[in-house]
């Protein structure tokens, strides 16, 4: 059973962090139920707006904020040809913290940790501290228009493209979705975007325009990444008193790349199936230019599925992905396999999608085959030199605070 | 029905706004969907000339772009730091094939790393041997003459600043690299074959010396004074002979610290001390450091004896700083970095046994991308790695028994590499080679010679050091290396008839590309620098 404090956070959570058009179109009257491939909380909660202030704190009514935090901690054992090694390790913290008001307008402004020494530095903040920077950051501004839900954003959002195959997507904690994991896209940069949904989710359209150099850089050339993603959802059904949705996406984006604007064009497909207790996908990218080189082509395919087989008790999962850093050189690929158990230790409140479900706390154990062909070895031609095996135990875990100007209760949970 | 009117209108105008920002992102996706109206790949810049002789088509290939976007990363650091100065370590670059050379180890491992313009595999490595302790760059201008403690004359690479752990045939290849542009440079003084034979006789001399060492009979370049004239070649014999002339008489302090006309006391030379022969290059100047420069090189001596070899070989006071100068014009690659001379006390308070000691800002080694790397980072700071890796590769490790690191500052410290200023430590100097060629005072076959020295002092550097997992270098190597060296021979040098002129062609484009996008190669500054 739902408190009101869940209630209060997965209204005000699932439209400040999650910001999904679909999810804001699934809140109004037009889309009453939420769509499982966005997000949107099992129970609308109607008190936020219904009163016109809040004497106790003096805020305007339907003002409301929210944070959360998560959390995946791994313990890591990798067996290569050359060495083994086992490390604990920190793959996402992340802190958020925003303000909207009456699902409409807002902000928010997410922090994340990262080693502060980069792939090409040996030592960053105190030698190679983790240290927390701003992965999203920016305002919003999504009414109601005609039979949809108009959504704009601007400033450090999120990539349209890997935020909608991420709401199919529900073993973030194992690895990224293919499309970031192989560098072709990353999660979030500087820009701005609009959205409109229609029907209940059913049609989706988003365009985005963005520096193009991502988040951990300044914009280097003056051309801008367009990136358009297109989504339907045709299919919604019950399954075990639970709405399943099919998803089908597509996106192209025009982008360059650093000083010189090299070519860095993506084309994109992805079929998502979303379920409380079952998730599946398969994803494919085309990448017209790759790693700053205009002439290189590489492309990415990937499939996973996971499933609660025993609800919170026990779920398995699976996951492939095949990275062809040049589609011209044989031998060129980076295929992974990832399959493990998970349980969660805490039944997930609203765990529609992958990311923004509050709260959780799993534990995933599973086995990682990595497997680099000859070419795209970082040594070409010494077989094995990167091939690893991996067995990892990793804890995800994520929870989250709120309190609008109604009064209400207000907490946290892991 | 007011209200009902409003609620209307309002929706009207939202609905066009909303019609409006469809329109305007629909129109941007069509615009971009065409490839002329794509901002990605622009055209040259119409009002700027290429130098003569380079084709259009270098300045603008893909490849000459991603030069652009790849030297930008490399240097951002520097350009943001010390703009002028990274200008004019472009502008070396550009003036010969050599320093172009010097300048880019990090676009040669990237080509050796990652996909896409070239793919040079070996058939001689393993995982094993894909950690091994490398020099980094190593290349004929970095390899040295030293005094070590027991007043030996040696020759050892003496540049470790790209030292890290990773395959050892990248040192091999990049060896063999840096004779075949020197070869290109003195294609008039060496005949096709001879410049061949040149560059097979680094990868010679490195299999002969890995099969020495494993009978325990590898090669010293270990000289008594005096002898290693005679013993070392023409090309290493000379230098020998200069750094013993130059050292004995403490040449360094002459000129770089004089002693004053009252003959009691040394002051730092601070001025011009030799022009360069680059437009907006300093060759060798010196200056007075800032305040904030003075305090910041007190507090790296401050903590540098720590990390001698044997602090007990000097006398308490014998670093007591009594001179600083900042000097600007050293290297190619670490051209705009901060490096300092310091006049310290020596063993006693009579100046002729002051000592000059240098201190180097060391920044990070080339990457080796996606190549794992457990534990690589078992260093404190960039000097510290540079120090273990110098000490460990060379013959041993009182080479310089003034060879130490520093660090200072707080969140993000910057390291140096703190070394002996003496002029018994000499470089091999490419120019000097093509000139001595030229007057015929060495032949040909002098620099064969050297190639395969050179080439055993690859060898014996890295037989002396472990793995990154501990593992005897020699050992491993050779497990990867098998019965068939001659083989290796073979790839090694295809790979440079392959590669090397791709370097020269790499020139090319980047002489094209300073000269249309100027010697920023049009960055965007973050901020304004100094």
């Amino acid at each position: 059973m739902k408190t009101p404090f869940v209630h209060g956070l997965a209204s005000a959570l699932c439209t400040a962090l999650v910001m999904a058009p679909g999810l804001l179109a699934a809140q109004d009257a037009v889309a009453s139920e939420a769509d499982a491939t966005t997000v949107a909380p099992p129970h609308k909660e109607k008190n936020i707006g219904d009163k016109t202030s809040n004497p106790a704190s003096g805020l305007p009514a339907g003002l409301s904020f929210s944070g959360f935090g998560q959390v995946f901690g791994s313990f890591d054992y990798t067996s290569m040809d050359a060495d083994n090694f086992n490390a604990f390790n920190l793959r996402r913290a992340e802190l958020g913290l925003g303000m909207q008001r009456k699902d409409v307008a807002g902000f928010l402004v997410n922090l994340e940790a990262v080693r502060s020494a980069g792939p090409r530095s040996y030592f960053g903040i105190d030698n190679n501290s983790l240290v927390m920077r701003v992965k999203h950051g920016f305002g919003f501004y999504s009414p109601v228009i005609g039979p949809g839900r108009l959504t704009l954003r601007g400033g450090m959002i999120p990539d349209v493209w890997v935020e909608t195959v991420e709401q199919g997507y529900d073993i973030r904690a194992i690895a990224p979705i293919m499309a970031e994991e192989g560098g072709l896209y990353v999660s979030s940069d500087l820009g701005g975007s609009i959205g409109y949904a229609l029907w209940d989710g059913f049609l989706e359209a988003r365009v985005a325009l963005m520096n193009g150099e991502g988040r951990n850089q300044f914009e280097l050339n003056t051309g801008k990444n367009t990136t358009a993603v297109l989504s339907v959802r045709p299919l919604k059904f019950d399954l075990n008193e639970k709405q399943a949705t099919l998803g089908l996406h597509a996106s192209y984006r025009d982008g360059s790349l650093g000083t010189s604007s090299r070519a860095n064009h993506r084309i994109s497909a992805a079929l998502t199936f979303a379920h409380p207790r079952h998730f599946g996908g398969a994803e494919f990218t085309q990448a017209n230019g790759f790693q700053g080189q205009s002439s290189l082509q590489a492309r990415g395919v990937s499939a996973w599925a996971n499933s609660a087989i025993y609800p919170t008790w026990l779920g398995v999962y699976g996951r492939f992905s095949r990275v062809r850093q040049d589609i011209a050189t044989e031998g060129s690929e980076v295929t992974r396999i990832q399959a493990g158990l998970y349980a969660d230790l805490i039944e997930p409140a609203d765990a529609e999608r992958s990311i923004f479900g509050f709260p959780r706390l799993r534990l995933y154990a599973g086995y990682a085959r990595e497997n680099f062909g000859e070419n795209a070895e970082a040594i070409t031609g010494v077989d094995g030199a990167t091939d690893a095996h991996i067995i990892s135990a990793t804890l995800s875990a994520r929870g989250a605070a709120s309190f609008d100007a109604a009064p209400r209760a207000a907490g946290s949970a892991p | 029905m007011t209200r009902r009117r409003a609620l209307m209108t309002r929706t009207t105008v939202s609905l066009s706004n909303a019609a409006c920002a469809i329109s305007i992102a629909l129109c941007l996706l069509a615009c971009s969907s065409i490839p002329s109206c794509s901002n990605a790949d622009p055209d040259m810049p119409q009002d700027k000339t290429i130098p003569a002789g380079i084709p259009e088509e270098l300045a603008n290939d893909d490849r000459a772009n991603w030069l652009r976007d790849r030297n930008i990363e490399d240097n951002r650091d520097l350009l943001e730091r010390y703009r002028a100065l990274t200008e004019g370590k472009f502008r070396k670059m550009a003036a010969t094939p050599y320093n172009y050379f010097r300048g880019t180890a990090n676009i040669y491992f990237r080509d050796m790393t990652l996909p896409g313009f070239h793919n040079y595999p070996t058939q001689f490595g393993s995982p094993q041997a894909s950690h091994i302790l490398l020099v980094g760059d190593p290349h004929p201008e970095n390899i040295g003459s030293h005094l070590d403690a027991k007043d030996r004359m040696t020759i050892d690479f003496n540049d470790f600043d790209g030292s890290t752990y990773g395959p050892y045939h990248l040192d091999v290849r990049r060896l063999a690299l840096g004779f075949y542009i020197l070869g290109e440079l003195n294609a008039d003084a060496m005949t096709p074959a001879q410049r061949q034979a040149m560059v097979r006789g680094v990868v010679q001399g490195y299999v002969d010396e890995i099969e020495r060492q494993n009978e325990d009979k590898g090669t010293r370049f270990v000289y008594k004074r005096g002898k290693g004239e005679r013993e070392a070649g023409a090309i290493l014999g000379d230098l020998i002979r200069r750094a013993e002339r130059d050292g004995d008489i403490r040449e360094e302090l002459e000129e770089y610290a004089p002693i004053d006309k009252d003959g009691k006391s040394r002051a730092m030379f601070y001025g011009i001390f030799e022009e360069s022969d680059i437009e907006g290059v300093v060759r060798d100047q010196l200056f007075q450091p800032t305040d904030e420069e003075r305090q910041r090189v007190e507090r790296w001596m401050q903590n540098y004896p720590e990390s001698l070899v044997d602090r007990d070989m000097f006398a308490r006071g014998a670093f007591r700083i009594k001179g600083i100068s900042r000097r600007v014009g050293a290297g190619v690659s670490s051209y705009p970095v901060q490096r300092y001379y310091v006049l310290t006390e020596g063993e006693t308070e009579a100046l002729d046994d002051d000592l000059l000691i240098e201190l180097k800002e060391i920044l990070d080694p080339p990457a080796l991308g996606g190549l794992p790397s457990f534990g690589i980072r078992e260093f404190s700071s960039n000097g510290e790695r540079v120090v273990r890796a110098q000490r460990a590769l060379q013959h041993n490790e009182r080479v310089d028994p003034l060879l130490g690191w520093s660090t200072f500052g707080d969140a993000a410290p910057t390291s140096v590499r703190v070394r002996h200023r003496t002029k018994y430590q000499k470089g091999v100097d490419v120019a000097r080679i093509t000139e001595e060629l030229a007057n015929e005072e060495i032949t040909p076959d002098d620099v064969i010679t050297f190639a395969t020295r050179a080439g055993t002092l690859l060898a014996a550097s890295h037989a002396r050091a472990t793995t990154l997992q501990g593992k005897p270098s020699l050992e491993v190597i050779t497990a990867a290396l098998g019965k068939k060296t001659a083989g290796f021979v073979d790839e090694t040098v295809a790979f440079v008839e392959a590669y090397g002129p791709e370097t020269l062609e790499d020139y090319d484009r980047f002489r094209a590309m300073i000269a249309l996008h100027g010697t920023t190669l049009g960055y965007r500054f973050d901020r304004p620098t100094e």
